[in-house]
C-alpha cells in the first residue's frame, strides 16, 4: 500500500510541476521518500540495475551503456539530465514502474552522485556498478578526496552482490578493491596518450593511499592516471582485464584504439573526442560486458553513441558549429583544455565560471587547472569569458599569459548575448561552462538552435 | 633585480589553487622587469631561508598533515622560524598559515604540535566556516577571499591580526580578526586564492621583500583594471557591510 502511495505522490507532484511548465528533477522524488524512505528497495526488485559513479565521466558512461542496451535490444530506463541524487533517481524509478511499484523495463541505468549513493546503496539493489575515477571535487561541499572515495567503498560493501568495474589506472578508485567483497572487473589504458607525458603539475593522488609513500609512476596517462606503483608497502596498478594498448587516432570527434578485452584484440571507433573519453569508453565496455552482452553490441556501442547533454554536444549553425563542454573540477577543465588545443582549425573560446552551490562556491579551483598555453595557442582566434565570476576567470586568464590577445568580457551573465556571439561567428565554438551556467545558458542556446530541454 | 621565492611543499598543501598566489607575485614582478626565481621545497628536500626573499605556504588536506609534520621536524621549522624572526617576507594560508602557531587542536582532543614560530593556536570544531569573506588591513588595504576552515585560531597577547573583518569568519568567528602579522609574515585563512584578485596586498608582499634585499622598493604602477572589477564583483555578490 505504501509503496502505491508513494509512487502515487511522486506522479501527482510531477505532473503538477510540468502543468506549471517546471523541470521535476527533485521535488517528486523528495515526496516519495517522505511516504517511503526505502522505496527503492522496492522498485529495483525485479530489474537489472547498474550504477555508474565516480568524479568525471559519470553522463557520458551511462549515455555509452545505454547506447549498448538499444544495441542488444534490451528495454531500459535511465535517470536524466544530473538527476543523480537520491530523490531524482527514485523519481526516476517510481516514474518508469507500474502503479504497483513493478519495473516496467528490463534494465535499470543509475548515474549516481558519488556523495549521495551512501544512501541510494542503502535501499537499491544492484547487478553491476561502474566507478569511472575519483578526482580531487568541489572541496566546500565534500571535503577531501579520500572523503569521496571513502563514501563509494562504504556504498559498495552494502552491494556485496554487485560486479564492481573499477578503473585500475587510478590509485585511489582501485584502492577499494583491497577491502570490498564484491567480484571485481578492472579497466584501463596501457600506455600514455602521447609520448613522454609529463608529470601533472597538480596530483590529487602523489603520495600512497595506504602508506603514504610517494609513488613511482612507469607513465602517466593524465592527472594522476597511469601506471602508479608504490616501493616501500608494494601496492601498484594491475593490469587491467579490459584495456586500450594504443591509441591509433585522435580526432575532434573520435579516437581510434586498440583494445584487449580480456585477451581480445581489436580495433575499435570510440565516437566522441577526448583523452579522457576513452578511460570512459573502455569503462563501459567492462560494465556491458558484466552485465552479460557480448563483444559485437559493446564495439557497436562505441562506435554509434552520442554525447550526453552539455559534454561534447553540438549545435549546428549552418557554416560552423557550436560546441559544449562541462567542467566541474581541475582534472576535467585540464582535460577540456587539452582537447581544445588539439583541434586543427580556428576557434573561438568562450569560458563560463559560476560559483554557485553546484559548481563549487570557492572558485580558487581554476587556479589548479592545466591551461597549457592554450590562451596563446595559433587556432584560437577570439577568447570570451562569462559567468557569475567572469572576472576570476579573465585573471586567470590573464596571468596564465594571451601572447596580447584580447580578453574579452559578457557581464552579467547574458546568455542572450553569449548566443548571438556565438552563432555569429564564422569558426568552430567551443563554450565551456560549470555547471549551474551550463544548465542556465543551454535552453537559451537550444531555443535558438533547436535542442531538447533538459527535463524532456 | 631577482627576486628568490621559495614554495614549501608544493606537491602537499596545494589546496584549493594556492599556487595562484606564486603565479600573481611571478606576473606582477615580471611586469616590473624583476627576474624572478621559484624553488619548489619537497618533502625530504633541505633548505637555507636566507636564499629566499619570499617564503609562501599553502593550505592542505589532513590526509597528508602528519606525514608532513614529521618532515617539517627535520630542520625545515627551524628554517621558517629563522625567517620569521629575521624578517623575511613569508605568505602562509589556511593550513600553512596555522603551521607557524603553537600547536592545533582538533575537536576530538587530538593535539598537533606545530612550530611555534609565532605566538598563537587553533583549535578545531566540528562545524566548518565557509564562504567569501573580506577584511581590512592596517594600512587600508580590503582583502576579499574565500574562507574554508574547522580550526579557530586564537592569537597571542599582543600579536597583531593581519587585519579587521568586514564580512565573514575570520581567524575564530568571534573576535573580529583575520591572520596574523608579524615583522613580514603575514598568515591568512583566505584562499581565492588571496593574491590575484587583491593586487594591493600582492605589491605590499613584493615592496617588503625588495626593501629586505635593495633597501629601497619603488614600485610602478600596473593596470589593475580585472582585478579591481574581480574584486568589486566579489564585494557586490558577497560582502555586506
Amino acid at each position: 500500500m505504501r509503496i502505491f502511495l508513494s509512487c502515487l505522490v511522486c506522479r501527482i507532484v510531477t505532473f503538477i510541476l510540468q502543468k506549471m511548465g517546471r523541470g521535476a528533477t527533485t521535488l517528486p522524488g523528495e515526496f516519495a521518500l517522505k511516504v517511503k524512505r526505502n522505496i527503492l528497495s522496492d522498485l529495483s526488485k525485479n530489474v537489472k540495475v547498474i550504477i555508474v559513479t565516480g568524479t568525471n565521466g559519470k553522463t557520458t558512461s551511462c549515455r555509452i551503456i545505454e547506447e549498448g542496451l538499444k544495441t542488444a535490444g534490451k528495454t531500459y530506463s535511465i535517470n536524466k539530465s544530473g538527476a543523480n541524487l537520491i530523490t531524482g533517481i527514485t523519481a526516476s524509478f517510481i516514474m518508469n514502474s507500474t502503479v504497483t511499484g513493478k519495473n516496467k523495463y528490463e534494465y535499470a541505468i543509475v548515474e549516481c552522485d558519488e556523495n549521495a549513493f551512501r544512501e541510494v546503496s542503502r535501499y537499491i539493489r544492484a547487478d553491476v556498478v561502474l566507478v569511472t575515477n575519483v578526482f580531487r571535487d568541489q572541496l566546500d561541499r565534500y571535503g577531501e578526496v579520500t572523503h569521496t572515495l571513502n563514501a563509494i567503498k562504504e556504498s559498495v560493501k552494502n552491494l556485496p552482490d554487485a560486479v564492481v568495474c573499477l578503473n585500475a589506472d587510478c590509485s585511489l578508485t582501485y584502492s577499494m578493491s583491497k577491502e570490498i567483497p564484491n567480484k571485481i572487473v578492472t579497466y584501463g589504458v596501457n600506455k600514455p596518450f602521447e609520448e613522454n607525458a609529463k608529470e601533472p603539475e597538480v596530483s590529487d593522488a602523489k603520495y600512497c593511499i595506504f602508506c603514504k609513500h610517494e609513488y613511482k609512476y612507469s607513465y602517466h596517462t593524465y592527472s594522476h592516471l597511469g601506471g602508479f606503483e608504490c616501493e616501500n608497502c608494494g601496492y601498484k596498478r594491475v593490469s587491467p582485464q579490459f584495456a586500450v594498448n594504443a591509441v591509433l587516432e585522435l580526432n575532434p570527434h573520435s579516437s581510434v584504439v586498440e583494445t584487449d578485452f580480456c585477451g581480445e584484440k581489436r580495433t575499435a571507433k570510440i565516437n566522441i573526442g577526448g583523452t579522457y573519453n576513452i578511460y570512459n569508453a573502455v569503462g563501459c565496455a567492462a560494465a556491458l560486458t558484466a552485465l552479460g552482452l557480448d563483444s559485437e553490441t559493446v564495439y557497436t556501442a562505441l562506435e554509434n553513441f552520442n554525447g550526453a547533454f552539455g559534454r561534447m554536444e553540438q549545435f549546428d549553425c549552418g557554416n560552423h558549429k557550436i560546441n559544449i563542454i562541462l567542467v566541474k573540477n581541475p582534472a576535467g577543465f585540464s582535460q577540456t583544455m587539452s582537447y581544445i588545443k588539439s583541434v586543427k582549425n580556428d576557434y573561438t573560446l568562450i569560458l563560463s565560471l559560476n560559483d554557485n552551490a553546484a559548481d563549487g562556491r570557492d572558485v580558487s579551483w581554476i587556479w589548479d587547472v592545466d591551461f597549457n598555453g592554450i590562451f596563446k595557442n595559433e587556432n584560437l582566434k577570439e577568447l570570451y569569458v562569462t559567468g557569475k565570476r567572469c572576472y576570476d576567470m579573465a585573471i586567470r586568464a590573464d596571468y596564465e599569459g594571451t601572447n596580447g590577445r584580447e580578453i574579452k568580457i559578457i557581464e552579467n551573465e547574458d546568455y542572450e548575448k553569449l548566443v548571438e556571439i556565438a552563432s555569429a561567428q564564422s569558426r568552430d565554438v567551443y563554450i565551456v561552462p560549470t555547471y549551474t551556467s551550463m544548465m542556465t545558458m543551454r535552453p537559451v542556446i537550444a531555443k535558438k538552435l533547436g535542442g531538447k530541454e533538459f527535463w524532456e | 633585480m631577482i627576486i628568490r621565492i621559495a614554495h614549501l611543499y608544493p606537491d602537499m598543501l596545494n589546496l584549493y589553487g594556492d599556487r595562484g598566489n606564486i603565479i600573481a607575485l611571478s606576473h606582477r614582478l615580471k611586469a616590473r622587469g624583476i627576474e624572478i626565481q621559484t624553488e619548489k621545497i619537497t618533502m625530504g628536500k633541505s633548505f637555507n631561508s636566507d636564499d629566499y626573499d619570499i617564503l609562501f605556504i599553502g593550505g592542505g588536506q589532513d590526509f597528508e598533515q602528519d606525514v608532513l609534520l614529521d618532515d617539517l621536524t627535520k630542520g625545515k621549522d627551524a628554517e621558517i622560524k629563522k625567517a620569521v624572526q629575521s624578517g623575511s617576507v613569508i605568505l602562509a594560508i589556511c593550513g600553512g598559515y596555522q603551521m607557524l602557531g603553537k600547536y592545533y587542536k582538533t575537536y576530538d582532543g587530538k593535539m598537533l604540535p606545530y612550530i611555534g614560530a609565532i605566538d598563537f593556536y587553533t583549535e578545531g570544531k566540528e562545524e566548518r566556516m565557509i564562504g567569501n569573506y573580506a577584511y581590512k588591513t592596517k594600512e587600508g588595504i580590503e582583502i576579499v577571499g574565500f574562507e574554508n576552515h574547522s580550526g579557530r585560531t586564537y592569537l597571542g597577547n599582543g600579536v597583531e591580526p593581519l587585519g579587521k573583518i568586514i564580512s565573514g569568519f575570520g581567524n575564530n568567528g568571534e573576535d573580529g580578526t583575520e591572520g596574523v602579522r608579524f615583522k613580514n609574515t603575514f598568515g591568512t585563512y583566505s584562499h581565492g586564492p588571496v593574491l590575484p584578485k587583491n593586487p594591493e596586498f600582492t605589491d605590499l608582499l613584493i615592496s617588503k621583500a625588495l626593501e629586505n634585499k635593495y633597501g629601497k622598493s619603488d614600485l610602478a604602477p600596473l593596470d589593475n583594471t580585472l582585478e579591481s572589477k574581480a574584486k568589486a564583483q566579489v564585494m557586490k555578490l558577497y560582502i555586506k557591510k
